[in-house]
């Protein structure tokens, strides 16, 4: 029998599909056929092609982080079946890059049995994956992990089992550090994780300390992760004191971490992908490169340098009442790590507060209370506080809400900290509506969609059914969404009311860069007809702080970062008038200092609000909203003349007097007046803008003699400066902040001054140099 | 096999009969569960056959139903065809630079499932046969055929368009 290039039994032979008989056979024909044999090459180069091809686009899929973690928890509940094994367990717990996790979950449980402590677990399976995207070299993080003496029997016991889970030369050695009690479970994020004579390796990002167990206070497990030539000591001790020691050396790459409890928890890689899994109650830490793509990006900000009145008589900024730097660097603390400088933005962190300045009563929608004092920080330095106090307007007699909520549902908003919690806080809002407002809602993820069409506030169910119908999934678009929401706004746009576009994101906000700037513009011309643009951030991992910052600054509207349901309270229903409701826009600051009292002077914050002179008097020139209630808090260092700036990094000016000579000041700069505040403010519904003036006079107080709102407000800046590691920090450390804000605590209704110190202190503890570490 | 090996292929596999992600990951999930909770003498080791199976079932009844469901609204389709394409598109643009996976379209399902199976999933003509419902014979010629059709189309492309390289330039 002759065989065609075109009968099927040729690639049956290839494939091993023929039985004895027809192979031989067909091996004779192909021995005497060339034409046939170059046909099987031809097969076979094929089948490659294929393998390779079918293998890389399949590669890619998997399950969603939250689905892995469902399928990993009902793996481990099954295996906990009597006499029940599972086919696909074995293959689950032998994958190449993961062999190391059956053999420290064998060490783990010899642990438990030794030191009854609490270990491990793993189950990862979406973090395998991503091995596929994580392969740059600068991402790599070596970790190692110091087993105790203790542990070097349970290592032995479970070395066996290690062994035929790895290859031959990889095996996993304790290092002693007695006291320390180490348990490690690794969740890879980027795949390949695997033992070696130095330690357990990853060159995944991501590392799981369970904490120790009381019994074994006060000792600490410790980990050691090293990457790119850096090394990171991270040593857990109690739960409620994580500590981060040193510092990762690796230029572009921070830390995260979470505490995690027993359950689903999650971690974003450096390509910004959210992974999930189930693990026992432990603290992640994650290695993310800061310079990838997806990961948080926060716009450089150089603090405001001291400028000399003499040549610089004026300063003049836009109002700003953001909260998002606060919200965001809270979180970083509770995680026990400190957050980025950049990510620092002090006005923020001043105006998140509320002071205790008096309620306007004439016609002017605010009051401005300015104190100067001794400055906490520089003995030889004053200190002007400025604060403008808002008018409260009651929900009763609100303008009527069109409100369109523009929600991202992209696939990584599905963390509990993500969509859940903006369905949680966007209900709080609605719940506070009155009838004749209306609501709709706009999701976008590869597409946007109108999820609800505008309805009135009087079917609140319908509303809250619509938000907690909402799911998560696929990529992002948040141009398409955005506009589509302008658009429902415009659509139902009420007269006299309050049209409002409120965007709940985790920051990855997908517009390309040629249409960023149509974007903005967009923004401003919606804004200028009267829908304003309110953005919320919510979760981590991705968030796009300044392109957010920049985007609701431009929509005249608020940036606020959402990072718990206690924030969301605060911001949807206590305060959700300031948030909604615009009593004064372009709101304008300028100060003209008395050359007789101030030689120099600095803003502290509001780096990115300044504005030029000329921009005060300019009506066309934007400026900051001020919503109902809503305070603005802003503090000057005031170096009196005659004291030279401690920088020494400007010469005396050699053809004018300095400080100004006195014969060429007016008979004011004589009077005790330190300063003068011009307020600009147009009404909300627009028209050209009014002017107010107010002046400030030196107290002569030291800061202990001046009031909680300064006190409370120096110990914030001061925060801000340590943290921000400022070069104008002066003498401001975390005893000084502690004791500022401790005399100034006030009534505190809200606890917020309360939770103010308690951040304060653990940062306190994470600042505390590397070698005292654990000696509280 | 490993498991992350049987994650993505079971997703993908789901993806090629229902061409969206989302219900590809639900209908791999579904099949997880199943297995959690299925006895495993049932099962068989390794699971390979019993997961396919239960996969594609679940595929081809939610691929039915939407059949059934001719008022999907439009939108809907179109943002999951949107979601869908963004893991295919990546491979497509760091791998696919002969574009045998752009031939791949020009197969028939029938073909396409077939090939898929063989030299994805690495299944014996058997154990495609009881997948598919097809004859091992079937199988066979289906295999011979298509990548006789292949070559055929990857050579034209080669006539015609020598770099290939370029189509999956990313969107902007």
């Amino acid at each position: 029998m002759k065989t065609t290039p075109d009968d099927p039994r040729l690639s049956a032979y290839l494939f091993e599909e023929l039985g004895p008989k027809e192979k031989a056979l067909l091996e004779k024909e192909l021995a005497d056929n060339p034409e046939l044999r170059s046909e099987l090459e031809e097969l076979r180069s094929l089948e490659k092609q294929l393998q390779t091809s079918l293998k890389k686009e399949a590669e890619v899929f998997g399950l969603s982080a939250t689905q892995s973690a469902a399928v990993a928890r009902a793996m481990s509940e099954s295996k906990k079946r009597p006499g029940f094994r599972l086919p696909l367990l074995e293959a689950f717990f032998n994958r190449p890059g993961l062999s190391f996790a059956c053999a420290v979950l064998l060490v783990g449980l010899c642990l438990y049995a030794v030191r009854d402590m609490v270990v491990i677990s793993n189950s990862f399976l979406a973090a395998q994956r991503e091995n596929v995207v994580t392969s740059s070299p600068d991402a790599v993080a070596d970790m190692m992990v110091e087993l105790p003496v203790e542990t070097e029997t349970a290592l032995e016991q479970a070395g066996e089992s290690m062994e035929q889970a790895q290859p031959v030369s990889d095996t996993v050695t304790g290092s002693g550090s007695s006291g320390s009690v180490p348990m490690v479970s690794d969740i890879p994020l980027a795949g390949k994780l695997f033992a070696s004579k130095d330690g357990i390796r990853s060159d995944g990002a991501s590392l799981l300390v369970p904490p120790s167990s009381p019994a074994n206070k006060p000792s600490s497990s410790q980990a050691v992760a090293r990457g790119g030539g850096s090394e990171i000591t991270i040593v857990s001790g109690e739960r409620s004191r994580v500590r981060v020691q040193g510092e990762l050396l690796y230029p572009k790459q921070y830390v995260s971490s979470q505490v995690v409890d027993e359950g689903v928890y999650t971690a974003t890689n450096n390509k910004g992908a959210v992974l999930s899994g189930y693990a026992d109650a432990g603290y992640m830490y994650s290695f993310m490169p800061k310079n990838k793509a997806a990961n948080e990006a926060y716009e450089s900000v150089v603090d405001n340098p001291f400028k000399s009145v003499g040549e610089e008589p004026l300063s003049t900024f836009s109002i700003d009442v953001d909260t998002a730097s606060y919200t965001n660097l809270r979180r970083f603390l509770n995680q026990g790590l400190l957050p980025p400088p950049n990510a620092v933005r002090i006005e923020e962190m001043l105006n998140y507060f509320s002071y205790d300045y008096p309620q306007p009563v004439g016609e002017a929608p605010f009051t401005v209370s300015m104190e100067v004092a001794a400055c906490p920080w520089n003995p030889k330095h004053q200190l002007a506080h400025v604060g403008i106090q808002g008018r409260n307007v009651s929900s009763t007699k609100r303008a009527p809400l069109n409100l369109v909520f523009l929600i991202d549902v992209s696939g990584s908003m599905s963390d509990e900290n993500k969509l859940p919690l903006v369905k949680k806080a966007l209900q709080l809002l609605v719940k506070n509506l009155n009838p004749t407002d209306r609501v709709a809602l706009v999701t976008y993820a590869g597409n946007s969609r109108l999820a609800l069409p505008s309805t009135p506030a009087t079917q609140k169910t319908k509303i809250l059914q619509a938000l907690e119908n909402l799911e998560s999934g696929g990529s992002t678009n948040g141009e398409g969404g955005i506009l589509r929401a302008y658009d429902v706004a415009r659509e139902h746009f009420i007269r006299k009311g309050i049209n409002r576009v409120i965007l709940a994101t985790d920051g990855d906000f997908n517009v390309g860069v040629s249409n960023r700037e149509e974007l903005v513009t967009m923004i401003q011309k919606q804004a200028k007809s009267g829908v304003y643009l309110n953005i919320f951030g919510f979760g981590m991992g991705n968030l796009k702080d300044a392109t957010l910052e920049q985007l609701a600054n431009k929509g005249n509207g608020i940036y606020g970062y959402i990072d718990s349901y206690q924030e969301a309270r605060k911001v949807f229903a206590e305060q959700v008038n300031s948030t909604l409701i615009t009593i004064a826009k372009d709101v304008k600051i300028q100060i003209e200092f008395n050359p007789a009292r101030v030689g120099a002077y600095r803003l502290i914050g509001y780096e990115n609000r300044m504005l030029n002179k000329e921009d005060f008097n300019d009506d066309r020139k934007d400026a900051g909203e001020i919503g109902a209630g809503h305070s603005v808090t802003a503090l000057y260092e005031l170096i009196p003349p005659g004291v030279g700036l401690d920088d020494g990094k400007v010469d005396p000016l050699k053809y004018q007097m300095n400080p100004v000579e006195p014969s060429r000041l007016t008979a004011a700069a004589r009077s005790r007046e330190v300063m003068t505040l011009k307020l600009r403010y147009k009404e909300a519904g627009g028209g050209s803008s009014k002017l107010l003036k107010f002046e400030a006079l030196d107290s002569g107080y030291d800061w202990m003699e001046s009031s909680n709102n300064f006190r409370f407000a120096a110990s914030v800046a001061a925060f801000g400066m340590v943290l921000r590691d400022s070069p104008h920090r002066g003498e401001s450390d975390f005893p000084l902040i502690e004791k500022l804000a401790q005399a100034a605590m006030g009534k505190d209704p809200d606890g917020y001054r309360r939770e103010y110190l308690r951040l304060v202190r653990s940062a306190a503890e994470m600042k505390r140099p590397v070698g005292s570490a654990g000696q509280r | 096999m490993t498991f992350q090996t049987y994650e993505s292929r079971m997703v993908h596999y789901a993806w090629t009969i229902l061409g969206d992600l989302e219900s590809a990951r639900d209908v791999a999930q579904d099949t997880f569960l199943k297995l959690c909770h299925q006895e495993p003498h049932k099962v068989g080791d390794p699971p390979a056959a019993w997961l396919y199976r239960v996969c594609r079932n679940r595929a081809l009844d939610l691929y039915r139903q939407r059949k059934n469901r001719p008022q999907e609204p439009e939108f809907l389709l179109n943002e999951l065809a949107s979601e869908e394409a963004d893991p295919a598109r990546d491979s497509e643009r760091h791998e696919d630079k002969q574009g045998i996976l752009q031939a791949m379209k020009s197969l028939n399902e029938k073909e396409q499932e077939v090939v898929r199976l063989k030299f994805l999933h690495e299944l014996s003509y058997k154990e495609i046969a009881d997948l598919t419902g097809l004859k091992t014979g079937n199988v066979g010629f289906i295999l011979h055929s298509s990548l006789k059709k292949l070559r055929l189309i990857m050579q034209d492309q080669a006539a015609t368009n020598p770099s290939n390289a370029l189509s999956g330039a990313p969107r902007v």
